[in-house]
């Protein structure tokens, strides 16, 4: 695009600067996972499952100010009776060194599946939850965080 | 210095679906870092946390270096007899540290 100076309207320059502001704001598709992650997602599980973020629901902040605590909850949406519950619930990272995070094994006497803590990340990313019924069935859920200083400094 | 913090309400209806909290100072050195004098600092991490109650286990959890400094977690149980809920950390030294708290559930 060609823009002379002396032609730039004031809304020509808001609607540009909008626009790099979204872009910059937006991190890696969720489908564009990084290698490391799904090679540790691979030998957990392998195979990387279909992602459902209506059963595999991630609280994350959208902005995090500092990668070295940020706050996480994963909430699946199933009823945790003796029939049909999540075993297991598998928290990744796209970017830190080393991609899992946590593994949280729960049972019927959970009564709803929903566990929080806190992580630190190496950076803005897609995070990933893989979740296990007694089944075997695997559900992923995924979430985008921005985080403006990131844990890898201080790591 | 280490110490643990749980929480466990003190009542609770029978079947009901309760909140716990278990918290423990801990750095969670995650192997990364380096000091002043530029040298690695060793990982010194809690590796397992586990919760048991009225003879079965609530949540058992598996911790890597991503986990934030003095982990926090938050979990659900069924509130079914009046007991002791059981909460058990342990470190990659297989160093044991444990806490207890109880409920009444009528």
């Amino acid at each position: 695009m060609k823009t002379d100076l002396n032609t730039l309207s004031r809304r020509t320059l808001l609607v540009g600067s909008l626009g790099t502001l979204a872009l910059s704001l937006t991190p890696a598709a969720s489908f564009d996972l990084s290698e490391s992650m799904k090679q540790a997602i691979l030998k957990q599980y392998g195979k990387i499952p279909e992602i459902d973020n209506s059963r595999v629901k991630i609280d994350v902040p959208t902005i995090n100010e500092n990668g070295n605590s940020v706050p996480i909850t994963i909430n699946v949406d199933i009823p945790m009776n003796p029939d049909n519950y999540v075993k297991r619930i598998s928290l990744f990272s796209e970017r830190n060194p080393i991609p899992r995070i946590a593994d949280f094994t729960l049972g019927p006497s959970s009564g709803i599946a929903r566990v929080s803590t806190r992580v630190r990340l190496a950076g803005s990313q897609t995070l990933m939850v893989i979740t296990e019924s007694n089944s075997g069935e695997l559900i992923a859920g995924s979430a985008d965080t921005i985080v403006t200083l990131a844990a890898c400094i201080v790591m | 210095m280490i110490n643990t913090r749980v929480s466990v309400p003190s009542k609770a209806n029978k079947g009901e679906v309760i909140e716990l909290k278990a918290m423990i100072r801990h750095p969670m050195e995650s192997g990364h870092r380096r000091d002043g004098r530029g040298e690695a600092i060793p990982r010194d991490i809690i590796v397992k946390f586990e919760c048991e109650y009225d003879n079965s286990s609530v949540i058992a959890i598996d911790l890597h270096p991503g986990v934030a400094a003095n982990p926090l977690i938050t979990f659900y149980a069924v509130a079914s007899t009046s007991g002791d809920f059981n909460f058990k950390w342990t470190d990659q030294h297989g160093q044991i540290w444990t806490d207890q708290a109880s409920i009444t559930v009528s």
